[in-house]
Order: C-alpha cells, then sequence, then structure tokens
C-alpha cells in the first residue's frame, strides 16, 4: 500500500503538544508561547502544500518552530529569561517543595549557554531523540549525543553542588 | 563517543516515560518534570484552531480523517480553512483573547463601527475553563487604546461604562446571557447581571464567584496609578476571611512596583479550603514583572490566616529551626525572603526566622546561609538556603522562596547559624499562632499611651493591643482608632496563647519591654506588622 502524507489536521493533533512544550520552553512566558505557537502553525499551514517527505512531520515542525523563535526573538526590544515557565500553583506541601526544587534547576538551567539550553528544550520538551534534534539543527547524531550528555554532566554537577 | 554518552537518549527516554520501578537517573527525572509541563497548552491550541479555522476536535473526527479522507473531506476542510482565513480579511469579526486586546492597539477609525469578538478564558491549572465570548460593537469615539481595554472590562463583569457607546454581549456556551447596550446617553442592561462580586480597585475588576459564592479563582484586571492603596478598594459578596486575607496581602510593596498607567494583572487563587494564593503581575510597562505571594494550605489555618500571615504549622513529621542570620539594616525577612520595600507582614530583620524540616531517619542538617541576589535596577531579594543531607544526597532546601530570580543576580552568601530549638516551645507556639490569627496583636511600647497613637491602627480593623499593665501586660481590643473596654491582665503564660504581630519597629528593638515579651513568648519570634501611617 502506497504511504499516504498525514494531512494537516492530522499533524497538527499529533504533533501539537511536543511543540508548543517546545516552545514554552523557549519563551519568556506563557502568552508568547501562545502567539509564538499560533505563528509557528500558521506557518505550517500556508507552507503545508510545500512540505516535501524527505524529512518526518516532527522534525519539519521544529524547524519551523526554531525559526519562529528566531525571529520571535529577534523583534523583540529587550531580552527576557527564557526557559520552562510554571504559572501552577502549590496546593501542599510536598508540591511546594517540588516546587523550590524546580525553581531551584531552572535558575541552573538559565545558567547553561544558550544553545545547550536548546538542547535540553529538544529533548526534554520536545521529546526529539538525538537523531531527530541532529535534522533540525543540522549536526550529527553522535555530536548531538555528545553534547547532550555534556549538558547533562554539567547541569548535574551544578544542581548537585 | 563514550558508551555513557550513547546511552544518554535511552536514559532520558525512561526519564521521560517515568515509568514506576525503573530506576533512573534523578537529575534526568527532574529535567523532564521541569520540561514536562506547558501552562496554557488548550488555550494555544484552541486558539490555533480558532486562527485557521479548524473546528474543536472531538473524539470521533480525527477516526473520521484516518479513515475517510476522501477527497471531499478534504475540500471541506480547506474550503472552511481558506474561508476562516479570507473572512478576517474582509474586515469580519476578529478573535482575541484578553491578553491580546491588552498588548494590540484597537483603534475605531471615524465613521465605522468595528465588531471584535474577544474570548476571556480563565485556565487556571486544575479547574475546568470557564469561556466567556464577549461581542463588542464600538463606534467611533475618544477612546485610547488602554482606556478601551479597562472600561471593556469593566463592563464585562457588570459595570458599562458610558463611555462606550456600542453594543456588548456576553455568551457562555453559546448561549447569550448577558447584554448591554449602550446607546451614548443610557444603558440598557437586556439580561441579569452576571452573578459576579465587584472589586473595584483600580476602575476595572471583578472576581469571579459561582452560584454558591465560593470563589476558586479569580482573575483580576486593573490599570495601576500611583497612590493606589486598599483605602481605595471594596470588595463585596467576599467572605469576611477572605476578604481580610486578600487585604493583608496587598502591601505597598506590591502596589509599589507598579507604574503609573500600567496594566496590571493579579490573580486570586482560592482553594475550597480557602488558602488564598495571590499571583501578581505586571503585563505591560517597564515594570513588567511578576510578584507571586502564596500559602499554603498544609501550612495556614483554614479560614482563619491568608496570605500575609506567618502562620507555621507544624506538620506531623516535621520540625521547626530556627535560623539565626542577620541583614543589613534597613533589610526585613518576610517567609524567608527579604525585600527592601518589605510588605506589611514580615519577620523582624535580626530575629530568628524559622524553618520547617523534614523530621526522617538520615535526613540531616548541615549548614544555612542567607543568600542575596543583586541586579541592576532591580529590588534585592534574599533567600535563607538550607542544605542538608539525607543518605548520600545533598539537597539544598530553599526556606520559602520568593519571585522567580532574573538570571543575570548575582548571588552574595552569608552564613547562618544553625540551632535547634525546645520541641516544647516550638509546638506550643505554633498551635498558639493559628488560634490566635484572627486579629493582629500590637505590642506598643513602655513610653507610649496606652491608647494607640493616631493613625497606628489602619481604619476599620481591630486589633488586640498588649502594653504594660500593673507591672505586668494588659490585653485590649481596639477598633476604629479608638479602644473598648477595659484592660485585663494577662501572664506570661497567657501571652503566649497571642499571637505577637505588632508594631515594633527597629528602633523599639533591645527595650525592657521587648525582652520581657520576647522571652514570655518563649523562642523569640515575632510576626510583625507594618504600621500603616
Amino acid at each position: 500500500m502506497a504511504w499516504a502524507a498525514p494531512s494537516f489536521e492530522e499533524a497538527y493533533e499529533a504533533h501539537f503538544h511536543c511543540v508548543f512544550r517546545y516552545l514554552s520552553s523557549r519563551t519568556a512566558n506563557e502568552q508568547d508561547a501562545q502567539d509564538v505557537a499560533a505563528e509557528v502553525f500558521s506557518r505550517a499551514y500556508q507552507h503545508w502544500s510545500g512540505f516535501r517527505a524527505d524529512s518526518s512531520v516532527r522534525t519539519w515542525l521544529f524547524s519551523i518552530a526554531r525559526n519562529t523563535l528566531t525571529s520571535h526573538y529577534r523583534r523583540r526590544r529587550h531580552h527576557e529569561p527564557l526557559g520552562p515557565h510554571h504559572t501552577t500553583v502549590a496546593s501542599h506541601e510536598a508540591e511546594f517543595l517540588r516546587q523550590e526544587e524546580r525553581v531551584e534547576l531552572l535558575a541552573v538551567v538559565h545558567c547553561l549557554p544558550d544553545d545547550q539550553q536548546e538542547l535540553l528544550a529538544l529533548r526534554f520538551a520536545g521529546g526529539l531523540r538525538c537523531r531527530e534534534i541532529a535534522e533540525v539543527v543540522g549536526k550529527t547524531e553522535a555530536a548531538v549525543k555528545m553534547a547532550l550528555h555534556r549538558t547533562v554532566e554539567k547541569l548535574r554537577k551544578e544542581y548537585e553542588a | 563517543m563514550s558508551p555513557r554518552e550513547r546511552d544518554i537518549d535511552q536514559k532520558i527516554d525512561e526519564a521521560l516515560a517515568g515509568s514506576p520501578g525503573c530506576e533512573t537517573d534523578p537529575v534526568l527525572e527532574d529535567l523532564a518534570r521541569l520540561y514536562g509541563e506547558a501552562p496554557g497548552e488548550q488555550e494555544a491550541k484552541d486558539r490555533v484552531r480558532s486562527s485557521l479555522g479548524m473546528p474543536a476536535a472531538q473524539a470521533g473526527r480525527a477516526r473520521f480523517f484516518r479513515r475517510g479522507r476522501t477527497a471531499l473531506a478534504a475540500a471541506v476542510l480547506l474550503a472552511g480553512i481558506g474561508l476562516a482565513f479570507l473572512v478576517p480579511l474582509v474586515r469580519g469579526p476578529a478573535v482575541l483573547s484578553a491578553n491580546q486586546l491588552l498588548q494590540k492597539p484597537l483603534a475605531v477609525g471615524a465613521n465605522e463601527t468595528v465588531t471584535h469578538i474577544i474570548r476571556f478564558q480563565d485556565h487556571t491549572s486544575g479547574a475546568p475553563a470557564r469561556v466567556l465570548d464577549v461581542t463588542v460593537e464600538l463606534k467611533p469615539g475618544k477612546i485610547s487604546r488602554l482606556d478601551f481595554a479597562g472600561e471593556l472590562l469593566a463592563a464585562v463583569f457588570g459595570d458599562m461604562s458610558s463611555d462606550i457607546p456600542g453594543r456588548l454581549k456576553v455568551r457562555e456556551g453559546g448561549e447569550i446571557f448577558h447584554e448591554i447596550v449602550n446607546d451614548g446617553e443610557r444603558i440598557v442592561s437586556a439580561l441579569p447581571q452576571l452573578k459576579l462580586a465587584t472589586v473595584h480597585p483600580l476602575g476595572a475588576s471583578k472576581i469571579l464567584m459561582d452560584e454558591r459564592r465560593e470563589l476558586l479563582r479569580g482573575l483580576v484586571l486593573g490599570r495601576a496609578f500611583e497612590g493606589a492603596d486598599l483605602e481605595e478598594t471594596e470588595f463585596n459578596g467576599l467572605p469576611s476571611h477572605l476578604i481580610s486575607a486578600v487585604e493583608r496581602a496587598q502591601g505597598d510593596d506590591v502596589w509599589g512596583r507598579w507604574k503609573k498607567g500600567e496594566l496590571v494583572e493579579f490573580r486570586l487563587y482560592f482553594s475550597r479550603e480557602d488558602a488564598v494564593f495571590l499571583r501578581y503581575e505586571v503585563r505591560s510597562g517597564p515594570s513588567r514583572s511578576a510578584l507571586e505571594l502564596r500559602t499554603q494550605a498544609s501550612l495556614v489555618s483554614s479560614s482563619r490566616a491568608g496570605v500575609g500571615d506567618i502562620v507555621f504549622e507544624q506538620p506531623p513529621g516535621w520540625t521547626v529551626w530556627p535560623l539565626e542570620g542577620s541583614l543589613a539594616e534597613g533589610w526585613q525577612l518576610r517567609y524567608g525572603v527579604s525585600r527592601r520595600d518589605a510588605g506589611a507582614h514580615e519577620l523582624n530583620a535580626s530575629g530568628p526566622l524559622l524553618a520547617l524540616i523534614p523530621q526522617r531517619k538520615g535526613f540531616q542538617l548541615e549548614r544555612a546561609e542567607l543568600r542575596t541576589y543583586r541586579w541592576p535596577g532591580k529590588d534585592v531579594e534574599a533567600v535563607a538556603l538550607l542544605y542538608a543531607r539525607e543518605g548520600a544526597k545533598a539537597q539544598r532546601i530553599w526556606v520559602i522562596t520568593g519571585p522567580e530570580l532574573p538570571p543575570e543576580a548575582t548571588a552574595v552568601q552569608q552564613p547562618m547559624r544553625l540551632r535547634k530549638a525546645p520541641a516544647e516551645k516550638v509546638g506550643s507556639l505554633t498551635v498558639d499562632l493559628l488560634a490566635a490569627a484572627k486579629a493582629p496583636v500590637w505590642i506598643l511600647p513602655p513610653e507610649s499611651d496606652p491608647l494607640p497613637p493616631e493613625g497606628c491602627l489602619p481604619a476599620s480593623r481591630s486589633a488586640r493591643l498588649v502594653v504594660p499593665f500593673q507591672g505586668g501586660f494588659g490585653v485590649v481590643t481596639s477598633s476604629e482608632r479608638s479602644c473598648e473596654g477595659d484592660f485585663e491582665p494577662v501572664s506570661s503564660e497567657e501571652l503566649r496563647q497571642l499571637v505577637v504581630d505588632g508594631d515594633l519597629q527597629m528602633a523599639q528593638r533591645g527595650t525592657e519591654l521587648f525582652d520581657e515579651l520576647r522571652s514570655a513568648v518563649g523562642v523569640g519570634y515575632q510576626r510583625m506588622v507594618r504600621n500603616d501611617e
């Protein structure tokens, strides 16, 4: 049976969650994440007919997301701290402490160079495998794995210090 | 590439999967949790759907698209999407979120009427979304963007401004349940008013309440102006203890952060246990920032205390540690967080901090430090950090944290001394703090008149005063700046039953009375209330 390309709607349903999580981790606040997400999928929709199946829809969408983010940063007059942002409210003791740990981890992540933060966002928020990240950022899979390992080790060292 | 580097993908997969029983790396797990949440996702998804003209997602529709991928379906879909793109271009209504509304210019030119559909969605996590679609037909007028936004919000939530000629419809679930018509001269409300409680501190704010008048969460949008204070705030329809909690949570530290004309969003979260959470966020303007004041359901007694109360309840399995440290003059600690413009409820600057530490076997507290963060143009935050070890794992505990610190903040560390408080004193004190949390207690210096000085007590708020009396201490209840009734002598033991929540200025520290009170209360823990003069 011939392979049938997914519809835009299917691609949207399948990948919105990961793309939005990634955008959320790379923007300063929830509103920005929503704005950029709207732009990403608008661009994707406009270029959907030109999408060629020589890459996966997923990596194609993440490439658009990265480019849109770059444009977004450029448009901003001042740089704001990026990273996962959480607006949930602690409802009990354990959750409260967990949230504090998150804040601490977040501070450590913020201290990483931007390319390493990007790597973490693609892997953890976007859920991309190293092979897919390599495709998105234009590196080899081995290079991505090595960079990811180094990033995690660096973060571990800082976090557990 | 080493084997560890090769394995990183697999390890991260395990952490992301979070499968129980699967031993993964704690750091990777933490990262997975950190990146695992994306607030506002559903709203964003709906927004994209709406902007691309895609209908709302339904369970059966995905199957239809998978199975019935027919040319007809595609044509219908594409035609729908195309139409949705075209309609706004041909001057159809735009769907805007409240935030967009506040950020984008809304110009109404001469001789034209513009229709906007504004979707208000309260998407506090964990609660079902409530969406109000508001259709506003505007006629040309002298309405600036900010004015329009503020007035519109006021209109949406019950007060139609005469400055906006037009028609306003509020829909929920597709059904119009509120319609306001303003012909420029009079306002006609066609349908019954929304069941909304009014809080009107800044001209445009309300709190949504459900029918049982149990406020679950609220979104208040207002325009800040210099000098705004609580005296201009009216709270109607809120349970009194919540009003009190909200009032106490709003200090000059919050209001003072706003610049004139900035749009400020502050969210009030209430749980069914009446714990109060507030989040203030400046949405626009030079001081755009977020300040979160929050309190814990488990740390705050239900209905008797709220944000601003420093109430340490000792949960089972936890112990309380005072931390001894000092801050520079003029600094005060609140929840373990210091702030130059510290608000109404603060811990004593040089007094002990209390920290709640889990009482688990193998959990060992090692050291504490006070970390001060400084960055240009901002207030300085100080956070008390505890370093503990449990087994082989080192832990860092933020005693209580404040607003999110910017990454460019640099830390200045100061050592703090750990001292374990006698358990029997701590236990009784914490219980008593909760018991007496209803009204603030003011402690007056010995040289002062038994009556509080003019302006000492905030209007409309009762307080219990503790003053030297007959060689001991006396307590009297005061309200509206006057004392009612006689002073009743209290013993030192009875004093322990009170929350020491007084007007102890720094200059008054070291006085004989202060020392006596401190001794009487036990561990020297004071709740400070800033003088509202």
